[in-house]
């Protein structure tokens, strides 16, 4: 076992530099970064050589990528030609915000596609499935950003003209109130519902197929022969078998969720990483977008590690291959 | 193919031996939504592709009209006309004709790259295997819409860019599942006695292998293509998308949204062609998922 | 799961969904106003039967205290698209990072309501007049107000004058900008409160424009490494009317009223609040959670004047819209450009845009067509009139040039080259879209092909290194927007056109004369524009080379933009001006129950 684990965790050596270098390169080759400056016509010819070389941007992109990654293994991420902050502080101050609205629509999203999933599974071919993979694809075919601004005005401007129950549209907490918990909540309903949709029509799907595949083994047919109840049956044998390889493939969904994040917090105002990254995108603020990138892609490959070892404790055999 | 615990199965053991795909048409037309969809879709490429030479002409798509800017509805627009005062339908029809055309190419990049890539490493295993493996784990790890963004500002926002960068994205999870296909038939009899034969590699791959593997890469080319549209439409939100003049069923949408109180007509159509659109490429997934290969994991 | 474990999952789901949207925010507890009824004896003096009387009366009188000077009450949400990437002006030098700081700092000299300079920290401007300028218009005098104090409590005095030049000269600082501040030779400061400048040539914007950005803090700021990076920079020490109290990160920034300000304040609290996607700005305004909210869309108008509780602001702007023609040939600088450099093509050009109905129908009127960068500045030159929209005369005059249509395919040609050029701007911007769109449609019909190729802002303006189009000139014609930092504008301005700004990776990098553009003429009046101490000379010289710029076509200025504003109405003094735009007056603001 000991043996897998270092194994897998070589292996994501390569995967991590990997990471780094198709990153840095796309952002380095995105543009200039001192574009910020140039377009500011109050700076003079000197005020931009100056900064140019205090930047290091006159060496050539491979210089710049071991000397970016010689400090970005000691820690130190750089610092945003935007902010001038420390890279890990601005990611800090952000990061928990995205995990917070990515965490909630991700319990969404599991509630949602188990509930419609199984049931899919044991009425397969019946209305009532159809209805069920109707509404799950229902979000998964729509843009998000209008689907946010239709939220937006129906639930937090126009029920509030009509005097009925309403949600905030924008932001983490009430903008004149105090924070609390209870207002985080209110305020996640809107970005996370639409955050989740996007990834329920893909895992009720995935639920209802590997139901239909595990109610079709052998074990089932045994279970069911020896009189278990139908609730046992689905519940404490097919069930499990079937969420397991659900794992995986939601671990290989997290790049997606960050993806959806990105174009949510911008919709609904939410003081994330997602929002952050497009903010210094549009200016090629690359040791932030490098930072961004890094860390979501390290959690990514964190993940599918837990992921594997997890599995490969359940199934021995995995190990063995 | 590999489907046979299924319930179907009884039921075809008493009929006459039907080839595979005989047998996936049978399922396929089971789903019923799945068929509907099909059929829709069929109508809204007719309409794309015909529609210009049946009743919309070219001006009225693109030739702005300032005398008539956000007009409702009407029997001359049907679907009113925009902030420039171009005719919807005809936007909507002109537009479809590139959002299609975007995730058709962008599904044929995907594709391509995936099941080349999926099949050498699948096939030839080894230093070969690892690497293109470590490569797909890198790009499945990295958010697509990062690296959107970085390839739209670095190459300019274009169709050539958008169809290269979603099709870059999106060859991952083909190039697996063509690979783990690839690793269990290349040990079957057929490739060995081709490999005896002195078959060459290429022509084993492509000509014995790959016939073999096509469900699931049809699976995910249906998919794609939906996906596709949907990743036009979120970078046309960051305004990276398909340039003017040319509409896009995402550009319009874009453009739609500073309207959404006062025009709300300019919004809707639009919305709702992209929405239909990706919905019934879903539901033909889906069903030809059944169809095909329930177990994929698409 | 059966179709009752469903069925109460999502019952469940829904009475939570109401349970918690019920919970709407509740009220702000209103200020309650004391009064007090009050029982009073008063002297009367009543006619009885034709003679006065004095008569004792009790009466009921209510009494409202009105403490002189009001307490500050009230908060004021503006909401905000962009959000500083810091609070220190020079070095987040940009629009809406400035209008955030005006609430916190003073400036030796301000505007007032008619766009009047009026000091501010200063105790008079200094003018030629009254010897604060000296006649060779090198030497200039600052005398500060007495009593006035950081938010810490120090006092500020003349040596943060000087130590606020030095910051933004001082490589170290990484400051974006130093425009003017490094005309600065030296600084004296014999006593608290004056500061002596002395100026290695006469600058004549300097009082209008130097002197209108912040002083910084000496004792705060003095030998911090990095002031980007630092606490101060998150954090700022002020001295103006609101004193900073918080930054949440990607949410807003909150200011409170400054007891001890110079001008009081009459609202307790400012909250700016970042929203990025401007839709959901407008519908935080319609829900009255935004209070106040700029940079509003022309599109966006319409739907806040249906809006019962907003009041749009329209305000005539000082930013222009303009496309340049690049004069020299994208592919090779060394060259004229190959259609451009003919300025019967550029005249053509310019006249076969429909401004005019792009003003009135595309824009719906939110907008004027433009003249010259000075639009609505007093130093416009009004002998000049807007380029008309002639079509017939621009088709004679490219067929004088020699493009004629010989081939036809509908687009005039010449020695086998097609009369076709790229126009680019910032990627996703709609309004320029739409103008675009209807350009183009226009140049087609007069023979002329314009094909759209836009850019994302870091692309488009960036430099020399990594292909900017506006840093190696690689474009045909290319639309932005400059919005002037400050009411005197010559030096922004005259930088579009100069000679020895003309923009070269090699000799010449930061330039910002990318089309290049240079005419002696016009170069001796710009000059004279930035160095000619005599008001009526220089603004003969202003209007010189407004005249020249505009007849050599180089510039097409599309159309003036309106500053949209737009507040709730319970809000009161919220009053825009051109040049002061909506942050001149923060004190002022109050809120109306």
């Amino acid at each position: 076992m000991t043996r897998y684990i270092i194994k897998r965790l070589l292996i994501s050596i390569p995967v991590l530099l990997g990471i780094s270098l198709v990153a840095f390169f796309l952002v380095q080759a995105s543009g200039d970064p001192m574009a910020v400056y140039i377009s500011n016509p109050n700076l003079s010819a000197e005020d931009i050589a100056r900064l140019e070389k205090a930047y290091g941007f006159d060496k050539p992109v491979y210089v710049q990528y071991f000397y970016w990654l010689r400090k970005a293994i000691v820690g130190d991420w750089g610092q945003s030609f935007l902010t001038h902050q420390d890279v890990l502080l601005m990611i800090r101050q952000r990061l928990g915000n995205t995990l917070i609205l990515m965490g909630t629509s991700f319990a969404i999203t599991l509630i949602i596609s188990l509930a419609l999933g199984m049931y899919s599974a044991t009425h397969q071919y019946s209305p009532a499935d159809y209805l069920v993979t109707a509404f799950s694809f229902f979000g998964y075919s729509m843009p998000s950003f209008w689907f946010g601004l239709m939220l937006i005005i129906i639930f937090a401007v126009k029920f509030r003209e009509w005097g009925l129950p309403y949600l905030p549209a924008a932001g983490m907490y009430p903008i004149r109130g105090e924070p609390s918990f209870f207002q985080l909540i209110r305020h996640l309903i809107l970005p996370a519902t639409v955050l989740s949709l996007i990834s329920v029509a893909k895992y009720t799907r995935y639920l209802r197929s590997s139901m239909l595949e595990v109610i079709g083994q052998d074990y089932i047919r045994t279970a069911r022969a020896k009189g278990l109840s139908e609730r046992v049956i689905l519940w404490r044998h097919a069930f499990k078998n079937a969420v397991i390889p659900l794992l995986t493939i939601i671990m290989l969904d997290i790049p997606q969720l960050f993806s959806g994040a990105l174009i949510t917090e911008q919709v609904f105002a939410w003081p994330g990483m997602g929002r952050m990254y497009w903010e210094h995108a549009v200016w090629i603020d690359y040791p932030v977008l490098m930072g961004i990138i890094l860390l979501v892609s390290t959690l990514v490959v964190l993940c599918n590690l837990l992921a594997d070892i997890s599995y490969a404790i359940v199934d021995p055999r995995i190990r063995l291959s | 193919m590999t489907v046979m615990e299924s319930s179907l199965s009884t039921e075809i053991m008493y009929r006459k031996p039907q080839g595979p795909w005989q047998l996936a048409a049978r399922r396929f037309v089971r789903h019923r939504i799945g068929v509907v969809s099909s059929l829709i879709l069929l109508f809204i490429v007719g309409l794309v592709i015909l529609g210009p030479a049946w009743f919309i002409s070219e001006d009225a798509a693109f030739r702005p009209d300032p005398m008539r800017i956000n007009s409702p509805p009407s029997a001359d627009h049907w679907l009113g006309t925009d902030e420039v005062g171009r005719d919807i339908l005809a936007r909507i029809i002109y537009g479809g004709r590139v959002s299609l055309l975007v995730g058709l190419l962008a599904m044929l990049v995907a594709i391509t790259a995936g099941v080349l890539l999926g099949s050498l490493a699948g096939y030839f295993g080894g230093i070969v295997d690892s690497l293109i493996m470590r490569f797909t784990d890198v790009m499945l790890s990295i958010p697509g819409i990062f690296l959107i963004i970085a390839l739209s500002v670095f190459m300019g926002p274009s169709m050539r860019t958008i169809i290269l960068a979603i099709g870059f994205l999106n060859w991952m999870s083909v190039a697996r599942v063509v690979r783990s296909l690839f690793l269990s038939l290349k040990e079957q009899d057929f490739v060995l006695a081709a490999r005896c034969l002195g078959v060459k590699d290429g022509r084993i791959m492509w000509g014995h292998i790959l016939p073999n593997a096509m469900a699931p890469v049809v699976v995910a080319a249906t998919l794609t293509v939906g996906s596709a549209i949907l990743t036009e439409t979120a970078v046309s939100y960051l305004g990276l998308g398909i340039q003017p003049p040319t509409p896009s069923w995402g550009n319009m949408l874009k453009n739609a949204q500073d309207l959404i109180w006062t025009a709300p007509w300019v919004a809707i159509f639009p919305g709702a062609m992209i929405f239909f659109t990706t919905l019934c490429i879903n539901f033909m997934g889906d069903a030809l998922r059944d169809a095909l290969d329930p177990r994929m994991q698409l | 799961m059966t179709h009752r474990n469903l069925n109460i999952l999502l019952a469940l789901l829904t009475i939570l969904t109401l349970i918690l949207a019920a919970c709407a925010p509740t009220a702000a507890p209103t200020e309650k106003i004391v009064t007090q009824v009050v029982k009073e004896t008063v002297k009367e003096t009543v006619v009885v039967a034709g003679t006065p009387q004095v008569v004792e009366k009790v009466v009921e009188k209510v009494v409202t205290p009105t403490p002189e000077p009001e307490k500050p009450k009230g908060t004021v949400v503006v909401g905000v698209w962009q959000e500083p990437k810091g609070l220190i002006w020079n070095i987040f030098y940009e629009a809406h990072t400035n209008d955030i700081l005006d609430s916190m700092y003073y400036a030796p000299v301000a505007l007032n309501e008619k766009d009047e300079l009026v000091p501010e920290m200063l105790q008079e401007i200094p003018t030629l007049d009254n010897g604060g300028i000296s006649a060779d218009g090198k030497t200039i005098t600052l005398k500060f107000k007495d009593g006035l104090k950081w938010h810490d409590g120090q006092p500020v005095t003349s040596e943060d004058f000087k130590f606020t030049w030095q910051f933004v000269v001082d490589p170290n600082t990484k400051s974006q900008t130093s425009i003017g501040w490094d005309r600065i030779e030296s600084v004296d400061t014999p006593d608290n409160l004056t500061a002596i400048v002395h100026l290695k040539e006469p600058y004549v914007p300097f009082v209008a424009a130097v002197l209108s950005f912040p002083v910084l803090p000496k004792h705060a700021l003095e030998g911090v490494p990095d002031p980007g990076n630092s606490e101060f920079a998150r954090k700022p020490i002020g001295n103006g009317s609101f004193i900073f109290q918080e930054w949440v990160p990607g949410d807003h920034i909150t200011v409170v009223a400054n007891p001890e300000a110079m001008k009081q304040p009459k609202i307790e609290k400012i909250i700016f609040k970042f929203v990025p996607d401007m839709n959901t700005l407008v519908a935080l305004l319609r829900t009255g959670d935004v209070d106040i909210a700029y940079d509003l869309r022309e599109l966006q108008i319409a739907e806040v004047l249906k809006m019962k509780d907003v009041e749009p602001y329209v305000v005539p702007g000082v930013a222009v819209e303009r496309y340049y023609f690049n004069l020299r040939d994208p592919n090779d600088l060394t060259k004229p450009h190959p259609i451009f450099s003919d300025i019967r093509v550029r005249k053509a050009v310019a006249m076969g845009m429909d401004r005019f109905t792009a003003v009135s129908r595309i824009l719906q009127g939110y907008g004027e067509v433009a003249v010259t960068e000075l639009d609505n500045h007093p130093w416009f030159n009004e002998e000049l009139q807007p380029v008309p929209y002639d079509p017939e005369a621009a088709k004679a005059l490219l067929d004088e040039a020699g493009w004629k249509d010989t081939d036809g395919d509908g687009i005039r040609d010449k020695d086998g080259k097609k009369l076709s050029f790229t126009h680019s701007t910032t990627a996703g911007n709609q309004v320029r879209e739409n103008l675009q769109v209807f350009f183009q449609q226009n140049l087609k019909d007069i023979g002329v092909e314009m094909v759209i190729q836009n850019y994302p802002a870091a692309t488009l303006f960036g430099g020399c290194a990594d292909n900017g189009i506006f840093g190696q000139s690689k474009f045909d014609m290319i639309g932005f927007t400059n919005k002037p930092a400050s009411i005197d504008l010559a030096q922004e301005w005259a930088d579009f056109f100069l000679c020895d700004a003309v923009k070269n990776c090699e000799t010449n990098p930061a330039g910002t004369n990318a089309w290049g553009y240079c005419n002696e003429k016009t170069d001796a009046a710009l000059k004279c524009a930035i160095g000619e101490v005599d008001p009526d000379k220089r603004l003969a010289c202003i209007k010189e080379a407004q005249k020249l710029i505009y007849e050599d076509y180089i510039a097409l200025y599309v159309y003036d933009r309106l500053d949209v504003y737009a507040a709730n109405k319970r809000i009161g003094g919220f009053n825009p001006t051109v040049f002061g735009s909506w942050t001149w007056n923060f004190e002022d603001w109050y809120v109306q129950e």
